[in-house]
């Protein structure tokens, strides 16, 4: 297990509120980031209350302090603390809806809004042949195939195409850049990363939010935290049978998929197992795995290959909506985590957006 | 002398002090002076001329420097006069007139006194004659006061007065009168007459008032009282009567010398209506006769007085005279600003001067509270004194009237480096500390608050500091408020004033805008309370509608107890948020002191369990804050259970093992903490917004893992 923070050595245990007596803490911030991406999302909490700073509730803090909340599983309080946050931020009405919409429980949502998007300008042989799709900043499509990496702009045309061999998995960062994995190589935004021998057979690559990388090698069967340069940092044995895909939320848990058993595996900052969402527990008896994503907030939206069906859960394992089986006939999905849902209709050979 | 002299000019160089040296030489020609006049007495004149020579060459030396004082000039003039008599008597006449010349051109109108011999008199006077002329003066008012070339010459009352040879510029000056001046060119042997009457610019009314004691506020200010009957003063009498008023039952308050225009007049007296009016004072430029106000008769009012108190059962004081205990009821109680005084012994008292007005029934809800004493305000070498002065008229005045606190003034200390006490470096926490236990016994006191006005050296803002003492308790609370005013720096006071253990319903109800849910929604939890569920739409806030969230916030910011509308699955219905029925706990911030004075308060005054608890877990927090653990898990013994909709138990084990943490306590504190790390709801703020399962969950990890039980002995 990759050990990221150490435990404090002994002497007086830093509490909330902070003994007059102890030194402050330097940088309480910079402290509290790393204790949230290192998996101590409790720590974070508890350094942020302690920062006098906080009770501004603005800036880097109150964001840190938001992802703390969603990490603690209390979506209700994370949305309270944005809503109280000055300034203008598009996201944020998003955000607070689908914290609500957690915090509540709004399951059973049958139904969707598949709405098509303008024709794209590429032969529709490539787009039903398309492996993964993803939403671009300003309306635009990210697409992958086996051969190429094609950005679309929100009008349908090509904006860029690259060769790009062995392409296997496609997802975006927080910023909208996006992540496809190759033979041998990521493509992060503009940047083209080297992947070391010793990291296996990576089948699936995401961005955690302090910067790095998760990398999912199938082969191994490991987990690996890596740099932005292509170092790893460390990594975690997995005891899977078919590790398929690896996502990453807000707060910076790591969800691992199984393909073999269609469970979702959620791991800390440190790497360390936290739960498990078992689609099977809702009723849901996935017919073969093949791709996942999931929202800032830890919800996971499931793409039943077979069926060509999509299943939203909540973090807990509940569902939230679902697609009827073929209707459409969902070849790929892509998420930005927020509000911008695509598919493609391997019927139709169409882009979609979907509004859920 | 000369001994004197030589131990002047020691002086003067071995001490670089020049004050000293000067009252030494002083003190050597006054001595001088007065040998000479034994010397005059004892007809040994020719002594006293030698003896009065080097006291005239000192003081003509100084006056040539031009550090001449006023009674340096008074020494000299009598010297000249002295030493002219002598050499008049000697027969040195050349000798004698140059004195009595320089002493008419010092002061033309010096009263000749030294000799009565009529030659000597007649000699000085021919002397005069030869250098002056004559003014005869007459001026309007003749209590004016007159200037001759800046020296007063006393009053304007009709005289004659010797001024030299040349132009001279007299100057007349009376209060409720433009200045005057005139210039008159004076020849030897002349007589000229200034004739002078000086033109009103003001004008002393007379108001007339009924009952005796009615108060004359000007403008804002209080500028007199109806003491005295009319009959006191004939023209006071003789206007009582034109308007058909026995002189002796109405009363007069002199409003002197008023400026001309409009002026708001306000009578007021305790008890009594008051009556406010504009009068507009026109000057009478010819005779200057004073205005007469007809005689204003105030109407006696009175309302039913209401005291309540929480808790009750306490006993009510106004003005110092026992009312009885609340809850209180009582008819014919004046109107007007009374001091109340509600106490509990053992529990807390509430001291207001409040304005009764004028009403059907005036009701006081007391919430009995600590009692500061007010030192003070001091400032720095930054601030000149003029401007500490305002603020600190306004301050006196404020501080009065704060929310959270009695304040009482330190009116018996008299040393005006008390405030400083509080603030200048190298005052040991030790004597701060004294001074405030002394203080607050001295005055029945929880707390000491104290001020000092400084300037910012680098925006030139000004900056007042608040500083709050309390006995037994270390350190200090600070609030500061900035700006270029100094009525700006009052921000200092609303911090200390600020309710910090009360919520406000903006932070009872967060509300957000959630995109697809068409305007605000709530994000609390307040079912159980029968109150709207998260997510519910927020329909309005007292009746207005509530279109966005920053919209719904600024409304629920500014009422008390708002009554809301919500959109709850499909249904509308109303709720009102009464902030009184949320106990709130504050674990951490700069105003520990300010916390356990206000928890200590609500403690003896709680009501029930909800109370009680949320006071003992302010007060422990509060105690954490400064250091003291101990003192905080005594705070926390005897915490009633958790009622419902207060801080739970989870919140008093988690404080519980935080003090043991600070005490090194560890193991004590274990349990504890899993008693806290289990209830997921639990919050120590008392609304959600800080959570104890995290933070409880934070310290296990931290602490050492428990020992493993030891293995029991194998039997034999």
């Amino acid at each position: 297990m990759l050990a990221l923070l150490s435990v404090p050595a002994g002497g007086t245990v830093p509490t909330y509120p902070p003994d007059p007596a102890s030194p402050a803490l330097r940088e309480p911030a910079a402290a509290a980031r790393a204790a949230l991406f290192g998996g101590r999302p409790n720590r974070a909490y508890r350094i942020l209350l302690s920062n006098p700073e906080q009770g501004a509730a603005s800036g880097e803090d109150a964001d840190v302090l938001a992802r703390c909340l969603v990490a603690m599983d209390r979506p209700l309080e994370a949305a309270a603390l944005l809503a109280r946050l000055p300034g203008e931020d598009p996201t944020r009405g998003a955000r607070l809806r689908i914290l609500l919409d957690r915090s509540m429980g709004l399951a059973g949502r049958a139904s969707f809004t598949a709405n098509p998007l303008p024709p794209v300008e590429l032969d529709r042989k490539m787009l039903k042949s398309a492996l993964a799709v993803a939403p671009a900043p300003e309306g635009g499509t990210y697409l992958l195939s086996r051969d190429a990496f094609v950005s679309l702009d929100s009008g349908g045309k090509v904006s860029s195409t690259r060769a790009f061999p062995g392409g296997s998995d496609l997802c975006v960062d927080g910023a909208g850049k996006p992540i496809a994995l190759g033979r041998g190589a990521l493509l992060w935004g503009d940047r083209m990363i080297s992947l070391a021998l010793s990291m296996g057979e990576p089948v699936s690559a995401a961005a955690l939010p302090e910067g790095n990388l998760a990398l999912l090698d199938s082969r191994g069967k490991r987990l690996f935290k890596v740099d932005p340069r292509g170092v790893a940092l460390g990594s975690a044995r997995l005891s899977l049978r078919d590790p398929l895909r690896v996502r990453a939320d807000w707060a910076g848990r790591i969800y691992v998929a199984d393909g073999d058993s269609g469970r979702i595996h959620v791991f800390g900052g440190d790497l360390a197992p936290l739960s498990v969402i078992d689609p099977v527990s809702q009723g849901i008896h996935l017919r073969s795995l093949k791709d996942f994503h999931v929202d800032f907030a830890g919800n996971v939206l499931l793409l039943d290959g077979r069926a060509k069906r999509l299943f939203l859960l909540s973090h807990g394992g509940r569902l939230l909506w679902s697609s009827v089986e073929d209707a459409p006939r969902i070849r790929c999905a892509g998420w930005d985590g927020l509000e911008g849902m695509l598919i493609v209709d391997d019927r139709e050979g169409r882009l979609m957006r979907i509004e859920p | 002398m000369r001994a004197r002299l030589l131990a002047a000019a020691f002086l003067l160089l071995v001490l670089d002090l020049p004050g000293q040296v000067v009252v030494e030489e002083i003190g050597t020609l006054q001595d001088a002076f007065v040998k000479a006049e034994q010397s005059f007495q004892a007809f040994r004149f020719g002594d006293a001329v030698g003896e009065l020579v080097p006291v005239e060459a000192t003081l003509s030396r100084w006056e040539g420097a031009g550090r001449l004082t006023p009674s340096d000039e008074a020494l000299l003039q009598k010297t000249l006069e002295l030493r002219g008599v002598c050499l008049f008597n000697l027969g040195r006449l050349d000798e004698a007139r140059a004195d009595f010349s320089r002493l008419i051109q010092l002061r033309a109108d010096y009263p000749f006194s030294r000799s009565r011999a009529p030659k000597a008199v007649r000699f000085y006077e021919e002397t005069r004659n030869l250098l002056t002329g004559t003014v005869d003066l007459d001026v309007d008012p003749s209590d004016s006061q007159v200037f001759l070339d800046g020296r007063a010459l006393g009053s304007g009352a009709a005289r004659s007065i010797p001024v030299l040879k040349g132009l001279h510029v007299f100057r007349f000056l009376r209060s409720g009168y433009d200045a005057a001046e005139r210039e008159v060119n004076v020849d030897v042997g002349s007589r000229l007459a200034v004739s002078v009457r000086l033109v009103p610019n003001a004008r002393t009314i007379f108001i007339f008032a009924q009952p005796q004691g009615v108060q004359l506020s000007l403008n804002g200010k209080v500028v007199g009282r109806a003491e005295r009957p009319a009959s006191t003063q004939p023209e006071w009498a003789h206007y009582a009567k034109t308007i058909r008023t026995d002189p002796s039952s109405v009363y007069v308050i002199p409003a002197l010398n008023l400026p001309p225009g409009e002026h708001t007049v306000v009578l007021s007296k305790p008890c009594y209506a008051p009556k406010t009016f504009l009068l507009n004072v026109v000057l009478d430029r010819e005779r200057n006769l004073p205005g007469y106000v007809k005689t204003v008769v105030l109407e006696k009012k009175t309302v039913d007085l209401e005291v309540t108190s929480r808790p009750a059962g306490a006993q009510v004081l106004v003005d110092g005279l026992e009312m009885g205990t609340t809850p209180l009821k009582t008819r014919g109680f004046c109107i007007g600003e009374h001091e109340f005084l509600v106490q509990k012994p053992g529990v807390g008292e509430f001291r207001a001067r409040l304005q009764v007005p004028e009403s059907a029934v005036f009701r006081l809800d007391a919430t009995l509270r600590p009692t500061l004493v007010w030192a003070g305000l001091t400032r720095t070498h930054e601030i000149p004194p003029e401007e500490m002065v305002v603020l600190s008229g306004l301050l006196d005045e404020k501080v009065a009237s704060l929310a959270l606190f009695n304040v009482t003034p330190a009116s018996e200390e008299k040393d005006p480096l008390l405030p400083d006490t509080f603030f200048v470096h190298g005052v040991s926490p030790e004597v701060r500390a004294s001074t405030t236990a002394l203080l607050c016994e001295r005055y029945r006191c929880q707390g000491l608050v104290v001020g000092r006005l400084d300037r910012d050296p680098e925006s030139g803002e000004k900056i007042l500091s608040l500083r709050l003492f309390a006995p037994g308790l270390n350190g200090f609370d600070e609030f500061t408020g900035r700006g270029p005013a100094a009525e700006q720096t009052l921000e200092a006071l609303r911090l200390l004033d600020e309710p910090v253990l009360a919520f406000t319903p903006d932070r009872i109800l967060p509300v957000g805008e959630a995109a697809g849910r068409g305007g605000p929604v709530i994000l609390r939890d307040l079912a159980s309370r029968g109150g709207p569920a998260p997510g519910d739409g927020l329909l309005g806030v007292d009746g207005a509608v509530t279109s966005g969230a920053q919209e719904a916030r600024d409304l629920l910011a500014r009422a008390l107890e708002p009554e809301i509308r919500i959109l709850h699955e499909g249904l509308e219905r109303t709720w009102r948020v009464v902030p009184s029925s949320f106990t709130r706990v504050v674990p951490d911030g700069p105003d520990a002191r300010k916390r356990c004075l206000l928890s200590r308060q609500a403690l003896l005054s709680a009501e029930d369990p909800a109370q009680s608890r949320a006071a003992r877990l302010n007060l422990a927090f509060a105690h954490l804050n400064m250091g003291r653990p101990s003192e905080a898990l005594e705070s926390l013994e005897g915490s009633p259970e958790s009622p419902e909709g207060s801080p739970g138990t989870s919140a008093v084990a988690y404080a519980r093992a935080v003090a043991l943490l600070h005490l090194d306590r560890t193991e004590e504190a274990r349990p504890f903490l899993l008693a806290a790390a289990s209830d997921r709801d639990g919050s120590l703020d008392g609304l959600g917004d800080i959570l104890v399962q995290p933070l409880a969950e934070d310290l296990l990890r931290q602490i050492p893992p428990a020992a493993a039980p030891t293995a029991p002995a194998p039997r034999n």
